[in-house]
């Protein structure tokens, strides 16, 4: 997995609210990407 | 989904949250629509997110996406890491080292801000990852 203090790699993608962009995101400000196995699980 | 309980707190410190995992982008909405998700979550079906991150379940990046969380920082770099997290509980204690270590952001030489701003309680796993026992 990813580590501390290395470069996130960007994505953009379409979301359930329309196209996310991590890029785009983080002009705003920090940003917590979560990932999880399977809709409709805890989490 | 402990995070959309907690979005707002997310929210007042300047984060935004992304979910991902690997359902049909259908499916994610249905389950996005049903609980009433107010941040955006992201169907990477094709899997072409989760190598990126090095979260697949399976090392050939097939299978689904561990639970994995990671906060990546204004200046693109992932200052907390969190692999293989249990859902219970793991919102509120991202949000506990987000406060704890925020003070420091968006330093650039953040592995310094966040060993000072994170001593004295329980710290997210480091570059190295968990180490056994």
């Amino acid at each position: 997995m990813i580590a501390v203090g290395e470069k996130a790699p960007l994505f953009v993608a379409e979301g359930t609210q329309g196209e996310v962009s991590l890029g785009a995101l983080l002009e705003r400000g920090p940003v917590v990407v979560y990932f999880f196995p399977k809709a409709n699980t805890p989490g | 989904m402990e995070f959309n309980h907690l979005l707002d707190d997310f929210h007042e410190l300047g984060l935004e949250v992304v979910g991902i995992s690997v359902d049909a982008a259908k499916t994610q909405a249905g389950f996005a629509a049903k609980h009433g998700f107010r941040f955006p979550m992201i169907g990477d079906k094709e899997r072409k997110i989760g190598p990126l991150y090095g979260v697949m379940k399976n090392a050939d990046g097939t299978g689904s996406t561990q639970r994995d969380t990671v906060v990546v920082g204004r200046d693109g770099i992932v200052v907390l890491a969190y692999e293989k997290v249990k859902a219970a509980g793991h919102a509120a204690r991202v949000l506990e080292d987000v406060n704890a270590a925020r003070e420091g952001w968006p330093a650039p030489a953040l592995p310094a801000c966040c060993r000072s701003r994170t001593a004295g309680r329980g710290s997210p796993r480091g570059p190295a990852g968990g180490r056994g026992t």
